[in-house]
């Protein structure tokens, strides 16, 4: 018992006990006005909803796309085209050719919607460099899509080639409809010319 | 003064149990028993073994952590209009397990992933290096699902193709199939198609 | 109305009238009089020597505080009888090994969970860092930092210190020692299995329940080992009161194997559904594990340290009822805009609301105890620690709150502003409680002082500023990015470019909080090892200055 006065718990205070106190007036009043609100913000939701398509759906975003609505090129350039050609449509070297002052964009417009729609697998020289590479098919866009792409491109970082009509696009889907594989390169390319 | 003593601990011990069961109930046995009869849209295909050896590659390499797979109401946020596909319903997911709904976007979502970028060479590469492809990217390079190879190429082989900067002279970088797996598990996250018939526009 | 918010509404009203209930009753006094049952816990000569809050200006009362430390700042300890004294030996050795086993297991997972923790956090500015090895990506090493944090560090700290609370607050040698000793190991060996089926590639997928069911056995039957070994305890206690820790600490006990069970049953869930379950379990995981093991925590240590009563008993029953009960519903919240049921969503945004009720109760009743003491920060480590750990609970909790309300949430979530909310809780809260418990707890388990103040000091400044840096920089940046992804015109990689700077200070926030880690682990190590200066007395943080007025020192010096 000598090292006694020296433990630790020896200079402790007693263990905690607690109070017996009315409870404070703000929980009093907390308690009812958050009640309230939980309440308000039940009854107020949106009792339409059908649970098994998700929070917050909208129906019309679950349909089928009606066709005919105005595409946004820049938009859709982004997010199905960027990833390979860039933002600033200058490629990757060696491994993606640019759009930037591409003959084959600014070129004819329709061997550029054949492009956009079936792909290309095989080589192609693009301003002077050689690529051989797969890019694959966009059929599954619309023809109002696809135009707008062809459209953006044309006409985006110094490009400044026509616009492209859906009609063209529909045009060029009929006429190549039986096609399923992807342009063999540039020689098969440029026999469509 | 025993009896008082049991009171306290079967009020605690009773409350605690009719709580969790109350938890339970609300979260896990409710959302069971709304979704359970929910059957699969038609247009979702079932995961061949190839995609489902590349999803369990997509969940050990915890890509989950940075891409989640759920794009939201055009109402609550514009996950639409980065071309993520339209809001996610609880039947796209009826064939996922374990379910990878991510809850972290530092990369984008993935959910369609290969509705806007098919492309299985640019997967390839990015997965390699993804600063290769898109400069800026903070996502890891995985060189562990590749193979360098040197010497006369051989039948069949891909070959991953890379800009100069990140291309080794006299090497081919070449995946393995764990990365050919990933890839098409990934080129599987197409869920384009419609949930809703069109008649039930009004 | 539909049949969902029908009963939606239904529900939410039965259970306040549940609650409101609950209120009158206490108010007509039906629960009695706790005062009358809490003396029970102390020794006849103990009662009446702590400080009387009718006193008109505590914090000035130079007479008042002599009373307070009723042993005046000599140093000598006349009061407590040698019976006693031997009492409270004994109960601290009764748990000693389990504790220990536990503390220093905590210790070992809390650097190894900072070690993953900072080479992720690094990894995200510096992407090409440690990626030719399959086990050290970024998809593996935050999980296991994760899962070596929750079921590592913080779990087995909290079991440490509750397996020393119980037999403390009921006055009642802990029962089966050896049992809970092995609990511990298991619970040691089911962390390191999934830890290192993580790394290997093994995760099971879901969000804190990555580790392969195989690692969540030993969890679960180590876990019930120490849970079995605690209520045995409880069942022979020797008081008839039950201070609100014990509830806190009992609970949590329960539900922590009810959660594992549910989430772990294979084969049973699926799709969106599975993903409800999953954010159920995360969000318990948090809410009925480690928040009651770290208010059970506060509620002792700030008391204690202070020598102070808990200012209300119905608070704190209000606190833990009200948050056992919201608390438990919250999950869906990080499902917001998920393919999800609506009523499901909204259920756990109003839960999340309905949080503020027992936040404030707790706060009430840990403010109205500490306030004119927090002198006493000054001194003593376990107090310093534990308030401020309290503070963040609050701030972290309102937070949380806020977070859940849609107009919030479309901004955080999916952002790095979530990361930096639950590093505010799980960090700012719990563990800093917990750092602050060990510095009481080790001491009187091991019957040797800490043996440098100056360690403590270093590892307080350390985590208190790299987290600050870390919160506060995570945070902007989180929010930064959330208002870029929000924007449709603005290109994704907007979001990413413009949270680098912040990922790169946060980086800088966790290496100066791991360093305090290590810091503190060494300390531990030393204090097992019986290494270092040897001691008489507390070691504080500053040396107390024998003013007429600085009995507040004194308060301090007996943590």
């Amino acid at each position: 018992m000598t090292r006694l006065k020296q433990r630790p718990h020896l200079r402790e205070f007693d263990d905690p006990e607690e109070r017996d106190r009315p409870l404070p007036r703000l929980l009093l009043f907390l308690v009812p006005f958050m009640m309230l609100w939980g309440g308000y913000y039940i009854a107020t939701m949106d009792t339409t909803a059908d649970p098994t398509l998700g929070d917050g759906r909208t129906r019309t975003a679950l349909m089928p796309a009606v066709g005919g609505g105005a595409a946004n090129g820049a938009q859709l350039f982004t997010t199905k085209c960027a990833a390979c050609h860039q933002s600033a449509g200058q490629g990757v070297a060696g491994v993606f050719p640019p759009l930037a002052a591409s003959e084959w964009v600014t070129g004819s417009e329709r061997v550029l919607v054949q492009i956009l729609l079936h792909g290309i697998q095989g080589e192609i020289t693009v301003k002077g460099v050689r690529y051989n590479g797969l890019m694959p098919p966009w059929k599954s866009l619309t023809d109002e899509e696809i135009a707008a792409i062809a459209t953006h491109i044309r006409s985006q970082w110094g490009n400044g080639a026509s616009p492209v009509t859906a009609a063209t696009v529909a045009a060029e889907r009929e006429a190549t409809a039986s096609r399923s594989a992807p342009w063999k390169g540039e020689s098969e390319l440029s026999a469509l010319k | 003064m025993s009896g008082a003593r049991q009171v306290d601990v079967l009020r605690l011990g009773l409350g605690a149990l009719f709580i969790i069961a109350f938890a339970i109930t609300a979260l896990v046995v409710m959302p069971y028993a709304t979704l359970k009869d929910v059957p699969p849209p038609s247009g979702l295909k079932a995961y061949t073994e190839q995609q489902l050896r590349g999803r369990q590659i997509y969940i050990a390499n915890g890509c989950i952590y940075c891409h989640s797979q759920q794009p939201r109401d055009p109402s609550i946020a514009p996950d639409q209009a980065r071309g993520w596909g339209r809001p996610s319903v609880p039947a796209d997911y009826v064939i996922d397990k374990p379910h990878l709904l991510g809850t972290m976007r530092t990369g984008p979502d993935l959910f369609n992933i290969a509705v806007r970028q098919p492309s299985e060479a640019w997967h390839l590469g990015h997965l390699y290096q993804p600063r290769a492809y898109l400069e800026g990217s903070i996502m890891p390079a995985y060189p562990f699902l590749f193979e360098e190879r040197t010497g006369p190429a051989q039948p069949g082989e891909t070959v991953v193709s890379l800009p100069p900067a990140y291309a080794k002279p006299g090497v081919r970088i070449v995946p393995t199939p764990e990365a050919i797996d990933l890839v098409a598990y990934l080129l599987a996250l197409d869920r384009s198609y419609p949930v809703l018939p069109a008649e039930a526009r009004r | 109305m539909s049949y969902a918010a029908g009963l939606l509404l239904a529900t939410f009203l039965l259970s306040f009238a549940g609650l409101l209930l609950f209120l009158w009753s206490m108010s007509r006094g039906f629960f009695g009089s706790s005062e009358a049952a809490g003396r029970v816990i102390f020794e006849a000569k103990e009662i009446g020597l702590v400080e009387d809050p009718a006193a008109p200006d505590v914090r000035n009362t130079g007479e008042f505080q002599a009373v307070m430390n009723r042993t005046g700042s000599t140093g000598e300890f006349s009061l407590l009888s040698p019976e006693e004294a031997e009492r409270r030996l004994e109960l601290d050795e009764s748990s000693r090994l389990p504790v220990l086993l536990c503390i220093a297991s905590a210790a070992i997972w809390l650097v190894i969970a900072s070690v993953f923790g900072l080479v992720a956090s690094i990894k995200l500015h510096v992407p090409d860092w440690l990626v030719s090895e399959a086990w050290l990506t970024f998809g593996r090493i935050r999980p296991a930092h994760l899962n070596a944090v929750g079921y590592g560090w913080c779990s087995f700290a909290g079991l440490g210190v509750c397996l020393w609370l119980l037999p403390r607050l009921l006055r009642t040698p802990l029962e089966g020692a050896r049992t809970a000793a092995v609990g511990a190991v298991l619970w040691f060996v089911g962390v390191t299995g999934g830890v290192g089926a993580i790394l290997t590639g093994h995760s099971a997928g879901l969000e804190w329940l990555e580790f392969p069911w195989q690692f969540d056995v030993p969890l679960f039957l180590g876990g019930t080992l120490m849970g079995v070994s605690l209520l045995r305890t409880l069942a022979k206690r020797q008081v008839d009161h039950l201070y609100v820790s014990v509830w806190y600490i009992a609970a949590g006990l329960v539900w922590l194997p009810i959660l594992l069970v549910v989430a772990n049953i294979p084969g049973l869930h699926f799709g969106v559904q599975q993903a409800a379950m999953n954010w159920w379990y995360g969000h318990n995981v948090l809410g009925l594990w480690f928040t009651p093991l770290g208010l059970a925590a506060i509620y002792y240590f700030i008391p204690k340290t202070l020598g102070k009563p808990i200012h209300s008993y119905n608070l704190s029953l209000i606190g833990f009822w009200t948050l056992a009960f919201f608390y438990s519903q919250v999950g869906g919240h990080h499902l917001i805009g998920g393919p999800v049921p609506g009523w499901l969503i909204t259920l756990s945004i109003v839960q999340s609301v309905m949080m503020i009720i027992p936040v404030v109760a707790v706060g009430i009743n840990q403010h109205r105890t500490a306030w004119g003491h927090l002198g006493a920060l000054r001194y003593s480590p376990t107090l310093r620690f534990v308030v401020l750990g309290g503070m963040m609970y609050t701030l972290a909790s309102v937070q949380g709150s806020l977070e859940s309300l849609r107009s919030v949430n479309t901004v955080t979530h999916f952002t790095h502003f979530t990361v930096a909310h639950a590093h505010l809780g799980l960090y700012g809260f719990f563990s800093m409680v917990m750092f602050g418990a060990i510095y009481f707890v080790l001491p009187r388990v091991l019957n040797w002082e800490w043996p440098y103040a100056r360690l403590i000091r270093w590892h307080f400044w350390l985590v208190i500023g790299g987290f600050t840096v870390y919160f506060i920089g995570l945070s902007i940046g989180g929010w930064l990015q959330g208002l870029a992804m929000l924007d449709a015109n603005r290109p994704f990689m907007d979001s990413v470019n413009i949270t680098k700077p912040y990922l790169l200070v946060r980086s800088f926030g966790g290496a100066a909080m791991t360093l305090g880690h290590l810091v503190f682990a060494v300390h531990v190590a030393m204090m097992l090892l019986r290494r270092g200066r040897e001691r008489e007395g507390a070691a504080l943080l500053r040396r107390p200055t024998p003013t007429p007025r600085g009995a507040t020192a004194v308060a301090g010096a007996r943590a």
